[in-house]
């Protein structure tokens, strides 16, 4: 019995010491977090599909929900049909949270959809929600469409894909199997020179510092931490005003069927 | 044509007669139900009120137990993990602390539990009270706006409630859901009848759980799912409110049932209880057992995370909870009938096994869904028995206990087995470890990716097989067969039955039951045990010709071996105070005795000592009862040296019969029960600090008395032919009247039945 309980606290141990051993987080340069990132980005931008979430609590509290989804084969891969991924659909819905509840400000379908009868099928892009209104629309000239532009993945990681060596520090890097967190911190000099270019401010704008987090070698989640004075607790709080969280296969949805031609 | 007329009666009649036979076996059911509704069956304890009580109280405490098994901090949680969006290992970071925590809080509900002596038991007045504050504060935290929350400020508050609530570690929720779970281990002192009651409760309050999981993933489509907060307001929190309303019917309509004698009073000290529960084998090899249970479990997840990420039909999931439910249902129904036909140990060594069976074909059957939900029903169904099975051997190695220490310790098997947090909370960090290197870190939609989820579903596929391996090794060393524990049991009653001759507390009942005890016992031991070696090798050569009547020889054989075997331990608790050893306790328990509790010669006091260092120490057996024999020398020196401190050389033994006194005091008025309570109170006191400070002396004056009942075994036997005509004609006074009972409910059937017939008659006749 005694040999049976040492055989079993030495395996266990041995278990816990490999699980530590592994989780042990490798510090790295400035110019390899870059590489990192860049291959993230890269890798990213290859994916057929993505599901991103983005919150922005900066004031209005808004989340954004970005679906563009296709059936996988066994594979993970997608099936193509003439060329183009089945069942391929993209939802985009825009909330703001107001403390009792969330308001929709804007939803987008497009795919193929039908009216509820059956009749009157096509690909249509679905707008909303103060005016239901349905156009015919295919999903690929939608994604290349101006509207979308400001939804699509490579927007969302242009940020980081801007960065130099000199713009951020590289505080933490923590690689664990298939996932690998980045803590840095952005300098001034990225921030203003953000805010000439492109004339607005950098999300990374007020933030005290930022992780960057790849899973399989693709952005998974890009999250900026900022430090605000809490007046009625006068306490200083550690606030996320800015939340990316993308996975590269998104949940299964149906694009609304039509009420009518042009109404849904 | 009259051939098949008679063909066609035939078929009717033997139709008839099933029915005939099913309605009677229904109607003996009612009248069964009906007679012993109040009042158990004789040779029973527990009337099916009772039971019905217990199980109602279950339906409740299940449908809190389902809400706040949300508030474990855990990655597999839809709460707190999808939904809230903690990461695991952080959970799992703050796990180790509440695990901390938990064993201050399991020290805190042992002590405050084990030491209950209110009229209403140890375990219901928790029963009653502690559910609401759990529900209460489950229901404040879904409604915290998480939505405008910082992770830190999600995380703190997550752990805060959690420790307070969660179904696995709450402060709060263990001394509900524990008090309910230990209830049954004391609602009878007969282990069938236990099971009995065990088994018809947990069909009907498993109930609870299939409903809840079978309606909350269809209401939850109108909420937004169960990575959506407002499912846990407005669907799950509900079911909480309703079931801790129902809860209190267990704590109203049940008892508690201990076998202890009739002047036991709970004095327990917790670390020496701890000390004493490590001594227990069969505790032992379960909890190493338990140690890879995180391991076996690991697999647990995969068919949830299936059902939302994979599948992402709440309606199927539905449909599929419902039937998984039967799994249960049926483990539970047939628990009973696999108890008493199996035995115990077998049960659970087979339900411990078929784990690793299980979890190799979950590994395979991964990518089919179809195949995989067979076996994860498969696993359902034998991991069900659990539900039945581990109460019942917990009362078994809790009985083991008493048996070899004389103690009855409960709740302190609890904080006995939270000693190995150091370990739980290592190995607790692998599962999220995983779980975070696969991907999930805060955004737990990953999972919606197929790479990504099958990756982590396969990994923990592989764990649950090698944790179900590591479990079921310790187990080999379970030894507690049926016949051995039935003697135990016995043991514990012929021991009850000393106690109270030794207390002048002795009825017929313990006369009777414990001397037939004893000449069964004596008379089994007179037969021929015969090794299991020659047995096996009989078997074997019997084998070869007919393979069928060996088995069932050799089956028989081994049953009769083990039967005379375990005889032996009532006949050696009765011999018991003729070993060697117990002789020797005796000459130091006549010396603490005779030297009172204020000795004042120094070489007295010193003598234990002594006397212990000069015990020799060669083999291993010496070397061990010189250890403890020294240890009792320390102690009693350290008794005198409290005493004298205490009592200034003064102490005088307490007069117990006060405490009952004290209880039969008038409670009437609110003043009246204001100084009973008081009075009671200061009684515990002052006992309780006498019993601290002379514990050697008390156990010394225990031991001398037993010891002279056990002697006083002819005379008690003497009494048998009067006791057996005591309870024959008080059985009689009690058949009379439950035939009288009986005739009454049959009249009043009657009538009814009688009733119904007329009012038909009146309607054809009306009709016509």
């Amino acid at each position: 019995m005694k040999k049976l309980f040492r055989l079993i606290c030495l395996t266990l141990l041995l278990a816990v010491l490999a699980s530590a051993l592994a989780a042990c987080a490798a510090p790295i340069s400035d110019d390899k977090a870059l590489e990192l990132v860049s291959a993230g980005i890269e890798n990213s931008l290859a994916s057929e599909y993505f599901y991103y979430k983005e919150t922005t609590l900066k004031g209005e509290n808004i989340s954004l929900y970005v679906n563009l989804w296709g059936e996988l084969d066994k594979n993970y891969a997608p099936v193509m049909i003439d060329g183009m991924p089945e069942n391929y659909k993209l939802s985009i819905v825009k909330k703001q949270n107001k403390g009792t509840g969330d308001d929709v400000l804007m939803e987008r379908y497009c795919g193929q959809t039908a009216m509820a009868d059956g009749t009157l099928s096509g690909s249509y892009l679905l707008s909303g929600p103060s005016e239901r209104t349905a156009v015919s629309q295919d999903l690929p000239s939608y994604l290349r469409s101006e509207e979308f532009s400001e939804y699509t993945l490579a927007q969302k990681l242009h940020e980081i894909s801007l960065f130099t060596a000199e713009d951020i520090n590289v505080t933490s890097a923590k690689t664990a199997l298939k996932v690998t967190t980045l803590k840095l911190t952005v300098n001034s000099q990225y921030l203003s020179r953000y805010e000439r270019e492109f004339g607005k401010k950098s999300v990374f704008d007020g933030a005290e510092r930022v992780e960057i987090e790849t899973t399989y070698d693709r952005i998974s989640a890009i999250t900026t931490y900022a430090r605000e004075q809490d007046e009625k607790a006068k306490i200083t709080v550690e606030k996320e005003p800015y939340k990316l969280y993308i996975t590269y296969y998104g949940p299964k949805f149906n694009i609304p069927t039509l009420t009518d031609a042009g109404k849904w | 044509m009259k051939n098949e007329a008679g063909v066609g009666g035939r078929k009717k009649s033997r139709l008839a007669d099933l029915f005939d036979k099913i309605k009677s076996v229904v109607y003996n059911l009612y009248l069964d139900l009906t007679t012993h509704w109040k009042k158990p069956a004789q040779g029973n304890y527990v009337p099916y009120k009772e039971i019905a009580a217990y199980s109602i109280g279950g339906f409740g405490k299940e449908f809190v137990l389902a809400f706040v098994a949300f508030f474990a901090l855990s990655a597999s949680n839809t709460l707190l993990g999808s939904t809230i969006g903690l990461q695991p290992v952080h959970m799992q970071y703050l796990v180790m602390i509440q695990q901390g925590l938990g064993v201050l809080f399991s020290v805190f509900r042992a002590q405050l539990v084990d030491n209950t002596r209110s009229k209403w038991g140890r375990f219901r007045p928790y029963i009653l009270t502690a559910g609401f504050p759990v529900v209460i504060l489950g229901v404040i935290f879904v409604f915290l706006p998480f939505e405008t929350m910082t992770y830190n400020t999600k995380l703190a508050l997550a752990f805060i409630f959690s420790t307070l609530c969660s179904g696995s570690v709450g402060a709060i929720a263990l001394l509900y859901f524990d008090t309910y779970n230990e209830l049954r281990t004391v609602i009878s002192p007969n282990s069938y009848e236990r099971g009995k009651v065990i088994a018809i409760s947990s069909i009907a309050y498993s109930l609870a759980p299939t409903i809840f999981y079978a309606l909350t993933p269809i209401l939850s489509e109108k909420t937004g799912g169960y990575t959506d907060i407002a499912t846990y307001r407005w669907v799950m929190a509900p079911f909480a409110v309703i079931g801790v309303l129902f809860g209190v019917f267990a704590a109203l309509g049940t008892k508690e049932r201990l076998i202890v004698p009739k002047s036991y009073t709970p004095k327990i000290n917790l670390w020496l209880g701890i000390k004493n529960i490590y001594g227990n084998k069969y505790f032992l090899v379960r909890t190493i057992s338990s140690i890879f249970v995180f391991l076996r479990t690991a697999n647990a997840v995969i068919l949830n995370w299936l059902y939302i990420y994979d599948l992402q039909d709440m309606a199927l999931m539905s449909g599929l909870t419902l039937f998984m439910g039967t799994a249960s249902g049926i483990a539970m129904f047939l628990s009973p009938f696999l108890l008493k036909k199996l035995g115990t140990r077998n049960i659970y060594l087979t339900k411990e096994l078929f784990p690793i069976i299980c979890s190799v074909f979950v590994v395979l059957s991964l990518k089919s869904f179809p195949l995989f939900f067979i076996f994860i029903y498969l696993n359902t169904f034998v991991s069900a028995f659990s539900l039945i099975v581990d109460p019942v051997v917990h009362g078994e190695v809790k009985d083991y206990q008493q048996y070899i220490t004389g103690k009855r310790l409960d709740f302190t098997f609890g904080t006995a087995g939270a000693l190995l947090l150091p370990i739980s909370l290592l190995t607790g960090l692998l599962i999220p470890f995983i779980y975070e290197g696969l991907g999930i870190t805060k955004n737990y939609d990953v999972l919606y990716d197929p790479q990504i989820r099958y990756n982590i579903l396969y990994t923990v596929s592989l764990l649950s097989v090698l944790g179900s391996v590591l479990c079921f090794i310790p187990l080999i060393f379970y030894n507690l067969t049926t016949s051995k524990y039935e003697n135990i049991v016995k043991v514990l009653k012929v021991r009850a039955m000393f106690e109270n001759h030794a207390e002048n507390n002795l009825s017929p009942d313990d006369v009777k039951q414990g001397v037939e005890l004893i000449r069964e016992a004596q008379a089994t031991c007179g037969l021929f045990a015969e090794p299991l070696s020659e047995i096996k090798a009989r078997f074997k050569e019997a084998k070869k010709s007919d393979l069928k009547a060996a088995l069932k020889n050799y089956r028989e054989e081994k049953k009769r071996s083990e039967i005379i075997e375990s005889a032996q331990i009532l006949v050696n608790e009765l011999n018991k105070y003729e070993s060697p050893m117990f002789l020797a306790d005796g000459e130091i328990a006549e010396k603490i005795v005779a030297l009172g509790l204020n000795p004042r010669d120094a070489d007295e006091k010193d003598y234990f000592l002594s006397a212990a260092l000069a015990l020799p120490a060669a083999t291993p057996e010496e070397k061990k009862y010189r250890k403890r024999r020294l240890s009792e020398a320390k102690a009693i020196l350290k008794m005198y040296a409290k005493l004298e401190k205490l009592f200034d050389g003064n102490a005088v033994e307490p007069d117990y019969s006060e405490f009952d006194r004290a209880n039969a005091m008038p409670s009437s008025t609110p003043e009246e029960r204001k100084e009973k309570k008081l009075k009671l109170k200061s009684l515990q006191k002052e006992f309780g600090a006498f019993d601290k400070a002379a514990t050697p002396f008390v156990n010394a004056r225990k031991f001398l008395l037993l010891r002279k009942s056990y002697a006083a075994y002819s005379e008690i036997e003497a009494g048998y032919g009067a006791a057996v005509e005591a309870i024959e004609a008080s059985r009689l006074a009690e058949a009379e009247k439950e035939a009288r009972l009986a005739e009454a409910h049959k009249e009043e059937l009657e009538r009814a039945k009688a009733a119904k017939a007329a009012r038909k008659a009146e309607k054809r006749g009306r009709n016509k």
